[in-house]
């Protein structure tokens, strides 16, 4: 969508379809009129998307990114010394619960961290998963003021 | 109901439909080693340019053709395969590219097209080059009659897909009347120069710059030799569609909405012509026997874990639990809604499948004659 403009920009040769096609393009470009957030979540196939098209974005199109949210994350992992007392403690329904978010939390953060190192400069907001699975007007309210 | 390995037991095609980023590639490799440990000569074909399902099956790369997942990989990850197991990775310009050169009549002809300013627009496009190709090349995977069964990982579908109409849309493309009028003896600009249209379209061009009609022209011109044999694979393809070895597997996520999803899907796929060989819901969290009230359990865990700890446990405990409970009813609405049809659930896996072992595991959840029930997490 964002590369349609520039597109139809380049296949007319002059005349209104050029000139109208390059304002578009010129207005999507320019920080003052467009602000680009990316929204991702913490999933390997989510931040390699969000990666490759903050990549394009800038480098094909020269636009800027002014944030990106990563949506759906869960609670931090446990410290270390804490997961290696849950591993060592006795069989329990609760603490496998436990340690089976740690590892999906760890996961995230691994696909966090490599979002931070790509997208550099540009903040990043990160909000959190909702296990009641809410979605309604208070749950908006909560999310824009968190963001 | 039959379990999702005998609804495929003898396909011959299998194809992965679903939306995004509910694991489908995962689930498509997963059904490919499961079936290949199971006997068959598997081929699957992937979309996704992530390195993850190439590093998970321990190849370099996955090529635009089908490479063989080797010995020592599988003898190293300690499973045994009666089959053969293969993978490759869809290049939708590459296999527009090859398909032009297996079409074209003449060395002229095909050099004319790949120059194409149209052509080369139409195979780089995301939409609609990728599912035609993914077409394509299941045709020719299918008539090398190299493999018993072949995997077909599709792009991202809601609601609609886009590949079942894709040869059709070509079809009505190339049969319809406006490349017929584009191709008439004495070209569509000769024949309409001096009428009324013609200076229309001159001064259109002239005002707005765009051409694109000479390219357009110009690209069903050096088509135009190949456009029977293009309608040819369209058909062929059409056909193996609603093949009788042909099954889809609608693969998708314990979400809220994922019933009527699937649902319509499968109605679209049945409207097709093409036979539904199950349902896979993969990313199942699981659901732990026993208490979850995260006063009881803080307050049974305090003396081993300390009361900070055993606290912090039984949020995520009763958190997990509520996601599984969750997941529970949205289970319990697609099989209310999806009545007769196999269905098969994976258990979420609490991070990336990253080696041949994980992708068994998915696997044996997938095609064990019981299906498989969402089980408690493993302690570890």
């Amino acid at each position: 969508v964002l590369s349609a403009p520039s597109h139809y920009a380049r296949v007319a040769h002059g005349g209104a379809v050029q000139r109208q096609a390059a304002a578009v393009a010129a207005t999507l470009r320019d920080p003052r009129h467009t602000a680009i957030v990316l929204v991702a979540t913490p999933e390997e196939l989510a931040v390699n998307e969000t990666i490759d098209l903050q990549r394009a974005l800038a480098d094909d199109l020269g636009m800027t990114i002014e944030r990106v949210v990563v949506n759906r994350v869960l609670p931090a992992p446990f410290a270390d010394a804490e997961a290696a007392a849950l591993q060592a403690a006795p069989a329990d329904p609760a603490i496998a619960s436990a340690l089976w978010l740690h590892r999906a939390a760890s996961a995230q953060q691994r696909q966090l961290t490599r979002l931070r190192a790509a997208v550099g400069a540009v903040p990043l907001r990160t909000l959190a998963l909702r296990f009641d699975g809410l979605d309604g007007a208070d749950a908006l309210r909560a999310i824009a003021e968190s963001l | 109901v039959t379990a999702l390995t005998e609804a495929l037991a003898d396909a011959t095609v299998v194809i992965c439909v679903g939306p995004g980023g509910v694991g489908k590639t995962t689930v498509s490799a997963a059904l490919g080693l499961g079936l290949a440990a199971r006997g068959r000569r598997v081929a699957v074909v992937t979309i996704d340019p992530a390195r993850r399902l190439a590093d998970a099956l321990g190849l370099d790369r996955l090529e635009n053709h089908p490479t063989r997942v080797g010995a020592q990989t599988l003898d190293a990850a300690g499973i045994e395969l009666r089959g053969e197991l293969w993978a490759m990775m869809l290049d939708a310009k590459r296999t527009f590219d090859e398909l032009v050169e297996t079409l074209a009549p003449d060395a002229r002809t095909r050099d004319e097209i790949l120059a194409n300013r149209v052509y080369q627009e139409l195979s780089t496009a995301v939409g609609g080059s990728q599912e035609y190709t993914a077409m394509a090349k299941l045709h020719e995977l299918v008539t090398q009659d190299r493999f018993d069964v072949i995997v077909l990982d599709t792009a991202p579908s809601r609601n609609t897909i886009d590949f079942l109409e894709t040869p059709e849309r070509l079809l009505g493309f190339l049969e319809g009347r406006a490349a017929h009028a584009l191709l008439a003896p004495g070209a569509f600009g000769a024949r309409v120069a001096g009428t009324g249209t013609g200076v229309a379209l001159t001064l259109l061009r002239r005002v707005t710059g765009v051409d694109l009609l000479d390219d357009v022209q110009a690209f069903l011109h050096a088509t135009s030799g190949l456009m029977g044999a293009f309608g040819d694979r369209a058909r062929a393809v059409r056909a193996l569609l609603s093949a009788p070895g042909t099954r889809s597997v609608l693969v998708t996520a314990p979400r809220t909405a994922c019933d009527r999803e699937v649902a319509a899907l499968a109605g679209r796929l049945t409207e097709a012509g093409m036979a539904i060989g199950g349902v896979v819901v993969n990313r199942v969290h699981p659901l732990a026997s026993g208490d979850d009230d995260p006063i009881a359990v803080a307050s049974r865990l305090e003396a081993t874990l300390g009361a900070s700890l055993a606290g912090q446990v039984a949020r995520r405990h009763a958190e997990l639990q509520q996601l599984a409970r969750r997941d529970g009813q949205a289970l319990e609405r697609l099989a209310a809604r999806m009545a007769g049809v196999p269905l098969a659930t994976v258990a979420d896996t609490a991070g990336d499948v990253h080696d041949l072992r994980a992708l068994l595991a998915i696997s044996e959840q997938l095609l064990s004659r019981a299906g498989a029930a969402t089980s408690a997490p493993a302690q570890e």
